[in-house]
């Protein structure tokens, strides 16, 4: 019993708990989703180095789609070419990139909305675009962190 | 001229009778960086730092000037926290006291301001698996930091005219600006990592040989 405190003390201490959200610090995804049943036969990125990492998500899932699409560090927008059956669709996304520094994580890495000009080009029949940061602000809790959810695309083949 | 010239010196002498004065060198200051270049926390650094003593007019008070240069660079610390290269000079000024231990060895204590200009840059790098890697760069030049410094430290005659000085100090200051961070800011020293940006504390100790010039 005497030791009760000192135990409430440190235990407390863990459940409040707090780290900053960094984001991913590396190369950028965004969310897609199609809300309708759409099953993909390839998707190719303009100007990429590989695209592994967009094939490997067609391979596993069923039905054939992507969940992410990695943007590119490079430029502030990114095309995809996305092919179902006869029917082949371009994408094209615009963001904004920011490079910056944050305390406790270093460099950081996020995109936001481009500060002009439009913020899709697309062949689907409906497109949305959402920006949201990768890189919370302030302080997340240890339990139920709520990080960054980036940018979010929907479409309606 | 010389005559003119050696009775300005004579009455000098009259009025500064018996008022102490030392030229110093820091001499340790840069060894490490370059002798434990791989574990120390800069590396490679050149750091020049001349010191001027003068005995005040109250008996055991002295004056204090420093000046300082520091060229080199920091260790990377994480993959996002690269490695900065920085230059900078530094002045400092103080207001010391000092109590007579033993003959030899005196103990002091003093505080004062110090200002610094420094510049760094550096490179960071991001990966990009599907489009390519980013290279990004970062450099700040005409950095400037105010601070204020605490110190105490021992005096060991070793000759008639040298002293061996021990200096243990803590400083802490501010960046007028502090657009990108830093890891070393040249006078102030080693800056912690998720620290505020602005904000620079840090402690350390210096050796000094001072030459006694009058």
């Amino acid at each position: 019993m005497k030791h009760l405190l000192p135990v409430i003390l440190i235990l407390s201490g863990i459940v409040v708990q707090s780290c900053v959200d960094c984001g991913p610090q590396a190369e950028l995804s965004a969310r897609i989703r199609f809300n309708e049943l759409y099953e993909l036969d390839s998707i190719y990125a303009l100007n990429a180095v590989s695209q592994e990492p967009i094939t490997r998500q067609l391979t596993d899932g069923t039905p054939r789609q992507v969940d992410e699409l990695p943007i590119s560090l490079l430029s502030d927008t990114t095309t995809y070419i996305f092919r179902s059956g006869q029917r082949i669709d371009t994408l094209s996304i615009y963001y904004q990139r920011i490079f910056r520094y944050k305390g406790g994580c270093g460099f950081v890495t996020d995109a936001g909305e481009p500060a002009t000009g439009r913020h899709y080009y697309s062949t689907f029949s409906k497109t949305e675009i959402d920006y949201n940061t990768y890189v919370r602000p302030g302080q997340q809790p240890w339990f139920g962190s709520n990080p960054g959810s980036g940018i979010s695309i929907y479409i309606l083949p | 001229m010389i005559l003119i010239g050696a009775s300005l010196s004579v009455r000098a002498q009259d009025t500064l009778a018996r008022r102490a004065a030392y030229i110093g060198l820091d001499v340790i200051n840069s060894l490490p960086s370059f002798v434990f270049a791989k574990g120390y926390y800069i590396r490679n650094t050149a750091i020049i730092e001349p010191y001027y003593l003068l005995d005040l007019k109250k008996p055991g008070r002295r004056l204090y000037l420093g000046a300082g240069f520091a060229s080199g660079s920091t260790h990377q610390y994480t993959d996002f926290s690269p490695s900065q290269a920085f230059k900078g000079t530094y002045f400092r000024a103080a207001y010391e006291v000092r109590r007579m231990r033993s003959v030899h060895r005196i103990l002091y204590a003093g505080y004062g301001p110090i200002i610094s200009i420094a510049g760094y840059k550096g490179q960071y790098h991001f990966n990009g698996p599907t489009f390519g890697d980013y290279e990004g760069q970062f450099r700040e030049t005409n950095n400037v930091a105010l601070g204020f410094e605490g110190y105490f430290g021992f005096d060991f005659k070793l000759a008639k005219t040298w002293l061996l000085r021990l200096t243990f100090r803590n400083v802490m200051g501010r960046r007028t600006k502090a657009d990108s961070y830093v890891q070393y800011f040249p006078g102030f020293g080693y800056t912690i990592e998720g620290l505020n940006n602005r904000f620079l504390y840090s402690g350390g100790l210096s050796l000094q040989l001072h030459y006694k010039i009058r």
